[in-house]
């Protein structure tokens, strides 16, 4: 790594009694990189995502996005810090509508207090109306389009994961953390999925990626790291990564990976 | 229309049930107050609250020190509501703060102690320096009065005369109709969204940079506030109040109106107090009617009262838990688990996209 | 007569009573994580039906042995209290065991109102004395007095303490109520009825709740239709207080809170020079709650329970 990193991960432990999850793991994501984080089921890639964005408080070590600390701090300092994430078992606000989850994604970048809205001040109701077209284009920008009335519950399975795609987006994050984000997808829908991380990407976002899918990881994350039992047993270009004998030995018995 | 139609009312129901039901309309529309107040805590935010009634009890209290012969202060009411309302406000605040990282059934039972340490209070604190009157209550409460003209008296305009109860009536209609548009205005903003999120999923609302605590806090000092308001209303109105007013009952019974009626949804909310207010007084033809039929009174219908709301709350909750006007969220979300089968379903057979 | 040795008798025999009420607080809880709201009036319940007995058999002959008529009026209440609370929880919790949190809540208290009203209505509004037939010898230790009845209502509570530790520790249903508290679908997947399993948490709390309300109405000499409730409320701060979902933590909140109660109660007009005086004693089980809440949300004994993911 030459350029300085946008996510700095350093010796970060965590423990839930006497079980380590995360055993001094380190990694540095660089500006416009598609990281990726792969290992065997419950080698500990959602714990970390959740050290990450303050779910869970650390035992040891320190995360810095763009030499800001977030270790210690709530989770919406994290998302105001720009660091925003999906879920591996989708989290979306399954009784609003699917504008009203993005809309929501809008709340650390407004101010509008209560004052605002009950008196409707110009200044509010212009913030409302910007919230709105910002979560309309967000929607577009996903392939949403006309399906901010519905009720997101009622998405299909892809556009759930979609939803929380924008949604995270309307936080303007400078890194967004994707938790097996296209789990249950079919082929079809994983290149659609795959597209739109390029062209995020593209957009100069960062993306750290936990997945399964092992060819989607090959073709999209230029680093990845890999976890085996809380620790990185290796990390690199995925082509390197994929001939480690640690991350074979690690991979033997587990996923058909 | 609706306007004639609210403006009439009392006109309407006195001429047609008599000038005791103008009183019970009163009750109504302070219940409906209540309710659209702890509708946001409960409905819009999602936290139980079951000591509700305490921040009524401010509000009235506060009414009654200010404005009663007790202290020889004799405030005008719109200095001593807003005051009220702030008090209730900032006690919401207070009781919230230590207590809202709690889970939701703790907060329902911290707030109900909460609420009974309020009446305690009130029920002792004649000693030693006579702050409350203790159990008599505190009575001679200054009625309303706008530009020099008392709500307590009847008022003659253009010949026809309008009792006490009237004028109270327009007096609790506009603020009702007032907290209704806060109470929408709320639902609809980002703030509301805020409370929405927090209430489908509190983890993914801080994950979308919700700061839950502050949220919630607003979601418990604004009902509180409308509690607190409403206190103010009830005391200048009733001119005497008393602990028993403040009962535990009371605030599950104004649970019960948002239970029954669709909790987060306004008209439901409504309804839900309109039915609970009234019913009970309804009842009271079941005591004439076994005199009637039976020559005595052999259960008393104030004693059924309550019975039948515990049976209301759990058949509620059984067979119709999004209330009687629900709205589109609680609908959806009581049959969260039809909703996941549809989504697996979805997910399964969805290839097309 | 030294009034802390006295208060702190008087309080470890009300807090045995707290305990005992707190253990089927803490045993639902346990398993369901639900607020068992109606607990309290099951216990009132089962002080009414005692008494009903016991005026029935006095009624009857008024020359039976005291001791004879009160065990009488307890086996009675004790079965009555476990059909009821088999039914309550058939009736008003199972259907919506998968339903949102609050909505069992909502029904719990919805159950606990229509106890109260349905004793009210079958009671009456008065207070149901108890009747004076129990031996009453009294003792004096350390200065202070205790009487045949405390004695008897603290080792009453022991035992029944240790009858259900032993269960819980000692057999199969206690195995299975283990397995299912840590896990339902574990258990379940076991080979664990957990429907069976928590319809006899259920009626093992109600027959101590029985025991519990005979115990606390002859202590007062009185039972009430509206006792349940603020018995109900100090069982479970006192549950809180040990740690809810603990049983023995459930028995230490019950003592420690019943001595808080009584010292509190003795020596509040002293501590507040005299401002406020002993008809607060009711606010300290509120206090102790909201406390242990705040600062230790997991109880003396417990685990962490406060709001996790």
């Amino acid at each position: 790594m030459n350029a300085p990193a946008l996510l700095q991960v350093s010796a970060v432990s965590k423990r839930f009694g006497g079980l380590a999850a995360l055993e001094d793991v380190s990694l540095s994501v660089g500006r416009g990189e598609i990281y990726g984080l792969i290992g065997p089921n419950g080698a500990g890639k959602t714990t970390l995502f959740n050290c990450m964005t303050g779910l869970y408080d650390l035992s040891a070590g320190h995360i810095h996005l763009e030499g800001v600390p977030l270790h210690g701090r709530k989770p919406h300092h994290i998302v105001e810090a720009g660091f925003a994430r999906t879920f591996q078992n989708i989290r979306l606000f399954a009784n609003m509508t699917a504008l009203e989850n993005v809309m929501v994604g809008r709340h650390p970048r407004t101010r509008a207090g209560v004052l605002g809205a009950v008196l409707r001040t110009p200044g509010a109701r212009a913030e409302e109306a910007a919230i709105h077209n910002r979560a309309r284009e967000l929607m577009e920008y996903v392939g949403l389009k006309n399906k901010g009335r519905t009720l997101a519950g009622h998405l299909s399975y892809g556009d759930q994961r979609r939803l929380e795609i924008a949604r995270a987006l309307a936080t303007e994050p400078r890194l967004l953390a994707l938790d097996e984000p296209v789990a249950g997808m079919n082929p079809t829908e994983r290149r659609q999925m795959s597209d739109l991380f390029l062209r995020l990407r593209a957009g100069g976002l960062t993306l750290l990626l936990i997945e399964h899918d092992v060819k989607l990881v090959m073709d999209l994350c230029d680093r990845v790291a890999v976890l085996d039992y809380g620790r990185k047993i290796a990390e690199g270009e995925p082509a390197l990564v994929q001939r480690d004998p640690a991350v074979i030995a690690a991979y033997l018995g587990g996923d058909e990976a | 229309m609706l306007a004639v139609l609210l403006a009439a009312l009392p006109f309407l129901i006195g001429a047609g049930l008599g000038n005791s039901w103008v009183r019970v309309l009163d009750f109504v529309l302070l219940y409906v107050l209540l309710a659209l107040g702890l509708n946001i805590v409960v409905g819009y935010a999602g936290l139980l609250d079951l000591g509700y009634i305490a921040f009524y009890a401010l509000g009235a209290y506060l009414y009654a020190w200010l404005a009663s012969p007790h202290f020889g202060l004799h405030l005008p009411f719109w200095m001593v509501l807003p005051l009220g309302a702030a008090l209730a406000g900032v006690f919401g605040v207070l009781l919230g703060a230590p207590t809202l990282r709690l889970r939701g059934d703790y907060l329902a039972i911290v707030t109900l102690g909460f609420g009974e340490i309020i009446r305690i209070f009130m029920n002792n604190l004649n000693a030693p320096f006579n702050l409350t009157n203790g159990p008599q209550g505190m009575n001679l409460i200054d009625p309303v009065s706008i530009g020099g003209v008392s709500l307590g008296k009847s008022l003659e305009v253009a010949g026809i005369t309008l009792p006490s109860t009237y004028l109270y009536y327009y007096l609790f209609l506009a603020a009702t109709l007032l907290v209704i548009v806060v109470a929408m205005r709320l639902q609809h903003s980002r703030v509301g969204r805020a409370w929405a999120a927090l209430r489908e999923d509190e983890i993914a609302a801080a994950a979308m940079g919700i700061n839950t605590r502050n949220v919630k806090l607003l979601a418990f000092a604004m009902g509180a506030t409308f509690g607190g308001l409403a206190g103010g209303l009830f005391a200048a109105f009733q001119g005497f109040i008393s602990p028993e007013s403040f009962t535990l009952w009371e605030s599950i019974l104004v649970l019960c109106m948002i239970v029954l009626g669709g909790m987060g949804n306004i008209p439901g909310v409504i309804l839900g107090a309109v039915l609970l207010t009234v019913i009970p007084e309804a009842l009271r033809y079941i005591g004439d009617l076994q005199r009637a039929t039976l020559g005595q009174v052999v259960v008393d219908p104030a004693d059924l009262r309550m019975l039948l709301f515990g049976v209301a709350l759990v058949a509620m909750m059984l067979f119709r838990p999004a209330g009687l006007l629900p709205s589109r969220q609680r609908k959806r979300e009581f049959s969260a688990q039809d909703g996941v089968a549809e989504q697996e379903q979805a997910s399964l057979y969805d290839t097309k996209a | 007569m030294d009034i802390f040795t006295q208060q702190l008798i008087n309080g470890l025999v009300l807090g045995s009573i707290y305990a005992l009420v707190a253990l089927g607080y803490t045993m639902v809880y346990g398993i369901l994580e639900l607020i068992n709201f109606a607990h309290g009036e099951v216990t009132m319940i089962g002080a009414m039906v005692a008494l009903s007995v016991i005026g029935v058999l006095l009624g009857a002959s008024p020359d039976l042995p005291g001791l004879m008529v009160v065990i009488a009026g307890l086996l009675v209440a004790i079965p009555a209290c476990m059909a009821l609370a088999f039914g309550i929880e058939k009736i008003a919790y199972r259907p919506l065991r998968k339903a949102p949190r609050l909505a069992p809540l909502i029904t719990a208290i919805g159950v606990s109102i229509i106890l109260q009203n349905v004793a009210m209505l079958v009671w009456g509004r008065q207070y149901v004395s108890f009747p004076a037939i129990l031996p009453r010898g009294q003792h004096e230790i350390l200065g202070a007095h205790i009487t045949d009845l405390q004695i008897a209502i603290v080792v009453l509570s022991l035992l029944s303490m240790a009858g259900l530790w032993l269960l819980v520790e000692k057999t199969r249903l206690g195995r299975a109520m283990r397995a299912t508290a840590q896990s339902k679908e574990v258990a379940e997947l076991m080979g664990v009825n957990v429907d069976r399993v928590i319809s006899y948490t259920f009626i093992i709390g109600a027959a101590i709740a029985a025991i519990a309300g005979v115990m606390v109405s002859a202590y007062y000499g009185l039972a009430h239709y509206y006792m349940g409730f603020m018995l109900g409320l100090k069982a479970f701060s006192a549950a809180v207080l040990g740690g809810i979902g603990n049983i023995a933590g459930a028995m230490l909140g019950g003592l420690l809170l019943g001595v808080i109660e009584a010292l509190g109660a003795g020596y509040i007009g002293d501590l507040t020079g005299g401002f406020l005086g002993s008809h607060y004693q009711d606010v300290f089980a509120f206090l102790v709650l909201i406390l242990v809440l705040v600062f230790r949300p997991s109880g003396l004994l417990g685990e962490r329970v406060a709001s996790r993911a």
